[in-house]
């Protein structure tokens, strides 16, 4: 959860940064966080070359939420042992 | 149709960074053309150029998500952003933050993308790194990645796009923008163009010869338009933004208007008649710009200032035949005339957009810029005109009527009469 907070802050505006604390799983990037929707893409590509995943296409299109994007990027981890 | 004015200008210029430093520079003869390492250690045989030394990116971050901010990588749309925002601010605007306004549009255009930038794409592709790029390159890559981004920041819901003349397009995006405007359809758009600092561009030219060469230790003499020993053009980079709104709509806001814009044509010679991919047709030129009098309802002889296309090559004496037969004026009776490339260098396609501005400061501040670097004049130039039409030394002078033309690869002309407008 740190490490993605960490990646999102890259992408978001100073004053929406403070709401990073009080992230929950439901947690919307565009709607909560003010986020642009093509960003989250960007989070998902430096996570993937970061941890050596790879998520399909039509799987980082849902990934609107802070809880979809953790449980996606977890299944992977764990296929690959870690 | 609809009187058509001009109430907003903003410029990255070799020689200035905004309007008021762009100004100056104009109005006092200072030079934005260096010495670059970086071309004489690629081979290049003009190892000079006119680019915004001191632009700084940094302005642009209040703007733009920080997304879109962390991943710009393209000077084309930096310089075109910095540009359209000094015009909207310049022009009293202000950012449409939750609305698209359906009225105003935008047209800014550019010759390429920033090669620089499609390198780095590519070496990314050429290392099996693809997947690393990140989502933020083709709408910096793709022709109207400016006006997509000027759009998205001023939510802008007339036409946006962008239009890619060469050496013309900027004038042509005025052009463009004016006949908009007056025909109704829009009431107020942004028009400019943007050229990227890129030593792959520059080096194409170089390639072809038409660079000087023989200034690369003595930068400010380099560009040397209508001079008896030019040698080839300065390349150069930046953008203008121009915002163009009906004179109605800019007077019910109480606008300060820079100038009218009395007419516009654009056309081609198409590649006959002695015209080419490279050079164009004296009729075509000539046809551009007499169609631009004639419409404007101007006699030949109110023309004040031509500001020129001279890019310091050997075309400026045809240039120079070509304007005096469509105007039918010659010797002494020629007017003035300028171009701001022997201080900017040839920006390439943001000269038109660049010298738009420069023509529009001339006439709303009273001054005529110096041609720098034509101590002597070409002799097939003063077989046409007096010597005394090329202004060499700063003149304070009020001026009402401006022509302004540029030409550019493929044979294609642009030409926009400006009038000074009484509040």
């Amino acid at each position: 959860m740190e490490e993605l907070k960490s990646l999102m802050g890259e992408y978001m505006h100073d004053e929406d940064k403070a709401k990073l604390a009080d992230i929950t799983d439901e947690t919307d990037f565009v709607n909560d966080l003010n986020m642009d929707s093509i960003d989250m893409v960007d989070v998902v590509i430096k996570a993937e070359n970061k941890y050596g995943i790879e998520i399909k296409n039509e799987t980082i299109s849902k990934l609107n939420t802070v809880g979809k994007c953790l449980d996606v990027m977890q299944e992977r981890l764990a296929e690959k042992g870690l | 149709m609809n009187r058509v004015v001009i109430t907003g200008l903003g410029v990255v210029a070799p020689n200035g960074i905004n309007v008021p430093s762009f100004t100056h520079a104009i109005k006092n003869g200072i030079s934005g053309i260096r010495f670059l390492q970086e071309l004489k250690d690629h081979a290049m045989g003009c190892c000079v150029a006119g680019f915004p030394k001191d632009f700084d990116d940094s302005v642009l971050k209040k703007y733009l998500s920080p997304g879109a901010f962390k991943s710009l990588r393209s000077t084309t749309v930096k310089y075109a952003l910095a540009a359209a925002i000094e015009a909207w601010m310049n022009a009293g605007l202000p950012i449409n933050e939750n609305i698209s306004d359906p009225y105003t549009g935008c047209i800014f255009g550019n010759g390429v993308c920033d090669v620089n930038h499609m390198r780095y794409a590519i070496d990314m592709f050429e290392k099996m790194e693809v997947q690393k790029l990140g989502v933020r390159h083709i709408e910096q890559l793709m022709a109207s990645g400016s006006s997509g981004f000027i759009s998205g920041l001023l939510g802008l819901g007339n036409q946006v796009t962008a239009n890619s003349s060469a050496c013309s397009t900027g004038t042509e995006a005025v052009v463009m923008a004016y006949e908009k405007i007056n025909s109704g359809n829009a009431k107020r758009m942004v028009a400019g163009s943007c050229e990227a600092s890129s030593m792959y561009i520059w080096g194409v030219f170089d390639a072809m010869r038409v660079l000087n060469r023989n200034h690369n230790d003595e930068p400010i003499a380099a560009s040397r338009p209508m001079s008896i020993d030019s040698a080839g053009f300065v390349p150069g980079s930046g953008a203008g933004a121009l915002i163009l709104e009906d004179l109605e709509t800019a007077q019910k806001r109480n606008a300060i208007i820079y100038a009218e814009i009395i007419s516009g044509f654009v056309n081609s010679g198409g590649q006959r008649n002695g015209g080419s991919m490279t050079a164009p047709s004296p009729a075509g030129v000539r046809a551009c710009i007499e169609t631009t009098i004639k419409n404007s309802g101007i006699h030949p002889r109110e023309i004040d200032l031509i500001c020129g296309h001279l890019t310091g090559t050997a075309a400026d004496k045809i240039e120079i035949a070509n304007w005096a037969a469509a105007l039918d004026r010659r010797g002494e009776d020629f007017p003035l005339i300028n171009t701001s490339k022997s201080l900017t260098g040839h920006c390439i396609s943001a000269t038109g957009s660049i010298e738009c501005i420069a023509a529009v400061l001339q006439m709303h501040y009273g001054f005529i810029q110096p041609n720098i670097n034509c101590e002597k004049i070409q002799p097939e130039i003063l077989d046409v005109i007096a010597e005394k039409c090329i202004v060499r030394e700063p003149l304070n002078k009020s001026i009402n009527i401006v022509i302004k033309a540029n030409f550019g690869f493929g044979d294609v002309n642009s030409c926009v009469m400006l009038k000074k407008h009484d509040q």
